[in-house]
């Protein structure tokens, strides 16, 4: 090579460094922007189809953050609190062939295109979605507009609709459910609508619409979306406006108080303060009640509802959003010291930022890396960091690592159908052998809780810790030697016998059984399927301790770790299994207990796999469905957990703490502990704060 | 030459016909389906999971899905995406291939050149500090555990030294002010503008054979590339696709750089093994004897005939870019088709994984054709008939 062509090329190499040099320099976006690390990509931008095909946990991070509902669930505690609703909805009433109930929703609420919200929007969204059928759209179309409940919605006014219902629907599909739905804009969607239930595949041609633009009912709006990249929502500025930052309070007080004071802009113009108060008990709702000549304003839209233990104040319009928001924040003030509010939750709603951007990162570890120098301000992160990122966050400067209790369950289950498996007994045994507690904090080291409830206790209204009785009963706190008694003396009493039965020796040590049988029969091989270490270690760590467990009782048990799929079409499509172990992601709402123990579901396919039945537990289960009052609810909760304790069809393993991990030097949280984590809460785009 | 052609196209079609139903096969082996996902959500109930079955056609018989896909490949339609539904799958490969093919083939170039420079001067220059040097240093490369080595390239490089980005292919600060300007449309860009600068590269130096010496097609050569170097930095400098270009490039640094790293001693020891027959022919030695200077034997007499079992492992090469590395475009966060084709698979999106490997398939059966091809004109001895 001549030395021209060698210097050109040397030349080239210059230029290229030398332009990329520049282009480091290249000065970067303005505004206050939330940076969020995520990593793996959303999958569309279209809403429908992100709550159907598409709901994936990523896609639900970006656009689960613009859509109204009439309820949606308070901070922390997750009770059902009015949304876009001005008041609750009506009792659910008889009349004719249908079940109704009436709702309205607040006036002056916009989109962010400047359209009002109105009571077509709410109707076009329940019928249309009805009409495309929520079964057919799939995903969790029919948790929100369930087709075996919903029949059909009237407008009565301009922001009143009535729901006509088939049945009569308990707290998990109606307060928990349909009224939780999302509203769609009718104007956006409406001629979608039209054109896919015009076409051959209405619901491959309503997927394949990509969504965007829509206009927004919240503080966000959808801006762009680089697949591979980056996803971004900017702030609407119709719905949050940056005049009325700080001008809101949410208040949540120990034994359930929840109130919020805000002021909000108004289509049209002007603003309208708010004030809304649910009392935990009637004592408290009694005094708030009296502080009635305190709080009332003569220009208020004013309302107690008794039956919510509810008070509702909305002023009239007005311009000077100061002198509102000095009436309703002090008026809540007024309430907190009447009622004597032990503060569990203070602070001023956002929003705070102006975009939130979304940044794809090939793996956690390189997501962990970016928040470790700077590069992200969070990292969304559904499952939470195993112990050696933790580790290496925590010794970073600058970043603050938390956990929070999971809203899952991990667990091993039984083919109630086969023996010696149908025998509760067996099931004991085993239940009394696991020694949980070591596992979690020996094997495991403490990234995993022991369970003993299929409710997790972090969803503290519903979990039914276990009773002294039932302790003794399971074991927990036993012994290997204590645990291994007791579990024999189960098997004894369901009929098992050994060759050679398992004992503890005198010097303490334990003489494993041998040759167990049952009604005289040598009990076959028993196979346990179970997630392997590439999938879960956890699991794979806990199904060698329960096989090991098994063959120390003489029990015949071959752990076998296997790939997720293998196990579920096993489990759930086959039913051709002895054993298994996988978990669940639960919701707030334990209507799962019917779901995965009521004996209708037990077909295949179905969610009872284990194919347990028990009349007893189906009637527990039948009426918690149905309950509307959620003090009975629970009740019934606690019963049905009662049951699975003492019958164990699942067997609970372990809890997961989810692990994780923002810069405290760059943004400030109103709180990080609640339910799941931060990353469940989307990340707080609408709360948090920016210091750096 | 046009019987072996149509025999090799022939080949090639039955070649792929059985790549496809052992690709169907194996995917289809994988126990479950993507409605598995569906079983874990306890607000989904079971008929939904049934229903998508049908829409998705995962009902119908092994066989009936089997034959519906040759008929799609048949006429050119790879399918409609599961995990995207209802996306094509066409359209997902169209948007990851230019982010693959722009990192693979820029990596390739490179490994390729230095490669073959190395493996050229070690085999010239035996048993020296240089030969030993770099046989160690390439083989301890060339062997390297790939993830370890990427991950220590970001460390030191990106979050140690913070020169470089932390992978990614853009910087998000800098995109999100150009929001009517997709990625791309920059990758595709710069791909054309890359071909199109070769391509005036190489034209010039023909031109300038054609005109005489060698010096002259030299001088041509480098203001050729002075010319392209100057426009493609004036549109850097005045454009904003040029500086979005740019940043693309500026994160395309560290992952060549790991693979160039790695690949590049595969190359250099099949230069110096074909350099060192090469050097022992009686032709070399003649040219020796004529009193040639030694760079000239070298380049022009050795190196040129010792190039041939490079250039069809390099056409071979070229095949794969396409199907780009899992590994390099994972750690890189860089989602081409290697970390869509990952995904599909574990997310059990059939259509996707196949169409991504029946698009790599057929990449590779056309790049052993040209492979084969090219052997016969660069040997004039190699009659195909």
């Amino acid at each position: 090579m001549g030395f021209k062509v060698k210097l050109g090329l040397v030349a080239v190499l210059a230029l290229a460094l030398g332009l990329l040099v520049a282009v480091t320099a290249v000065p970067q976006g303005g505004g206050r922007v939330y940076r969020m690390g995520f990593h793996e990509d959303m999958t569309t931008t279209s809403y429908m189809n992100y709550v159907g095909p598409g709901s994936t946990v990523w896609n639900a991070y970006v656009l689960g953050n613009m859509h109204p509902s009439l309820y949606g669930l308070s901070d922390v505690t997750f009770q059902p609190i009015l949304s876009l609703a001005e008041d609750y909805a009506t009792p659910v009433a008889r009349e004719g062939g249908f079940y109704t109930s009436s709702i309205c929703i607040s006036p002056g609420n916009t989109w962010s295109d400047g359209t009002e919200i109105t009571a077509e929007d709410i109707a076009f969204t329940l019928n249309g979605i009805l009409e495309l059928d929520p079964i057919a759209l799939g995903g969790n179309w029919p948790y929100s507009v369930d087709p075996d409940l919903f029949d059909h919605m009237d407008v009565t006014s301009k922001y009143c609709v009535k729901f006509y219902l088939k049945d009569k629907p308990g707290l998990s599909r109606w307060e928990y459910g349909m009224l939780g739905a999302p509203i769609l804009q009718k104007a956006f969607w409406g001629p979608k609508f039209e054109a896919a239930l015009a076409s051959a595949d209405p619901v491959a041609t309503i997927y394949a619409d990509p969504g965007q633009p829509e206009p927004s009912a919240t503080s966000w709006v959808f801006e762009k979306w680089e697949p591979g990249a980056y996803a971004e929502l900017v702030r609407s500025y119709t719905n949050a406006p940056t005049e009325l930052e700080g001008m809101s309070r949410l208040l949540e007080c120990e034994g359930g108080f929840y109130g919020t004071a805000s002021v909000g802009s108004v289509f049209g113009g002007g603003y309208r303060g708010s004030l809304y108060a649910v009392a935990s008990n009637a004592t408290e709702y009694g005094t708030i009640k009296g502080l009635e000549s305190q709080l009332k304003a003569d220009t208020s839209y004013y309302k107690y509802n008794d039956a919510n233990l509810a008070l509702i104040v909305r002023t009239n319009t007005s311009n000077d959003y100061n002198a509102l928001w000095n009436a309703v924040s002090g008026k809540l003030s007024e309430i907190e010291s009447a009622i004597g509010c032990n503060k569990t939750l203070d602070f001023a709603p956002g929003p705070y930022v102006d975009a939130v951007v979304y940044k794809l990162y090939g793996t956690l570890a390189a997501g962990a890396l970016a928040l470790i120098s700077g590069e992200i301000d969070f990292q969304l992160n559904p499952l939470g960091y195993e112990l050696g990122l933790r580790r290496q966050l925590e010794a970073a400067p600058g970043v603050t690592v938390f956990s929070n209790p999971d809203n899952g369950i991990f667990y091993f289950s039984f083919n109630l159908r086969r023996p010696p498996m149908n025998n509760i007994y067996f099931r004991k045994a085993l239940d009394c052998m696991i020694d949980r507690e070591y596992v979690t904090t020996e094997l495991l080291q403490g990234v995993a809780e022991a369970a003993y409830s299929v409710v997790p206790p972090g969803n503290a209204y519903w979990f039914r810790p276990p009773s002294e009785e039932e302790k003794q009963a399971r074991c927990i706190g036993f012994s290997a030697a204590a645990k291994l008694k007791k579990a024999v003396e189960y098997l004894e009493m369901g009929g098992f016998t050994w060759q050679v039965k398992p004992e503890v020796l005198p010097d303490g040590t334990i003489k494993a059984g041998r040759g167990i049988k049952l009604d005289g029969q040598l009990v076959p091989e028993i196979e346990y399927i179970h997630p392997n270490a590439a999938y879960d270690n956890r699991r794979n760590i806990f199904g060698l301790h329960v096989s090991k467990a098994a063959n120390t009782l003489g029990i015949p048990l071959r752990n076998v770790p296997t790939g997720f799929n293998v196990i579920v079409s096993r489990v759930f499509d086959e039913q051709d299994f002895d054993m298994w172990s996988l978990g669940w992601s639960l919701g707030i709402y334990p209507d799962y207990l019917e779901g995965f123990f009521h004996s209708q579901y037990a077909e295949l396919g179905g969610q009872n796999a284990q194919g347990y039945s028990n009349p007893e537990f189906d009637a527990l289960a039948e009426a918690f469905v149905l309950e509307q009052d959620i003090v009975k609810a629970r009740e019934l909760a606690l019963q049905m957990q009662a049951f699975l304790a003492d019958e164990l069809p699942y067997v609970p393993l372990f809890y997961a703490p989810t692990y994780e991990a923002y810069r405290s030097d760059f943004i400030q949280f109103p709180y990080t502990q609640v339910l799941a984590g931060v990353s469940d809460m989307n990340g707080m785009i609408s709360y948090v704060k920016l210091i750096r | 030459m046009r019987k072996y052609l149509v025999k090799r196209l022939f080949q090639i079609v039955l070649t792929l016909f059985i790549y496809l139903t052992i690709t169907f096969i194996i995917l289809q082996a994988q126990p479950g389906d993507i409605t598995n996902v569906y079983v874990l959500n306890p607000k989904i109930p079971p008929e939904v999971r049934e229903r998508l079955r049908e829409q998705l056609g995962l009902d119908k018989p092994l066989f009936f899905q089997y034959l519906q896909y040759l008929q799609n490949m048949a006429t050119g339609n790879l399918g409609i995406s599961f995990s995207q539904y209802p996306r094509p799958v066409w359209e997902i490969i169209k948007e990851r291939l230019p982010r693959t093919v722009l990192l693979f083939l820029v990596a390739y170039l490179i490994y390729f050149f230095f490669g073959y420079q190395m493996g050229k001067l070690i085999a010239w220059k035996r048993s020296g500090v240089l030969e030993y040097s770099s046989t160690i240093i390439g083989s301890f490369l060339y062997t390297v555990f790939t993830p370890w080595w990427a991950l220590l390239m970001l460390w030191i490089f990106a979050f140690k030294l913070g020169w470089l980005p932390n992978g990614k292919f853009i910087t998000v600060e800098i995109w999100r002010n150009f929001r009517d300007i997709s990625a791309n449309q920059v990758f595709n860009l710069i791909l054309i503008a890359g071909g199109a600068m070769t391509a005036f590269i190489f034209l010039s130096y023909y031109l300038g054979r054609r005109l005489g010496t060698r010096r002259a097609a030299a001088n041509v050569t480098v203001a050729a590339v002075i010319v392209s170097v100057g426009a493609i930095a004036f549109l850097i400098a005045s454009t904003t696709v040029g500086y979005l270009a740019a940043d693309i490039l500026k994160h395309l640094i560290l992952p060549v750089v790991t693979l160039s790293t790695i690949n590049f001693a595969g190359y250099m020891l099949l230069m110096r093994n074909s350099m060192l027959e090469t050097i022992r022919e009686d032709y070399v030695m003649a040219a020796r004897a004529k009193g040639l200077p030694d760079r000239v034997v070298r380049n022009r007499h050795a190196a040129r005939n010792a190039l041939l079992p490079i250039v069809t492992s390099f056409i071979l090469a070229l095949a794969t870019v396409v199907d780009g590395g899992i590994i390099t475009e994972t750690l890189f966060s860089w989602p081409g088709i290697g970390l869509t084709m990952l995904n599909a698979i574990l997310s059990e999106d059939m259509p996707l994984a196949m169409g991504a490997l029946v698009f790599t398939g057929i990449f590779l059966l056309i790049g052993h054709l040209v492979a084969d091809l090219l052997y016969a004109y660069l040997d004039p001895r190699i009659k195909y008939s």
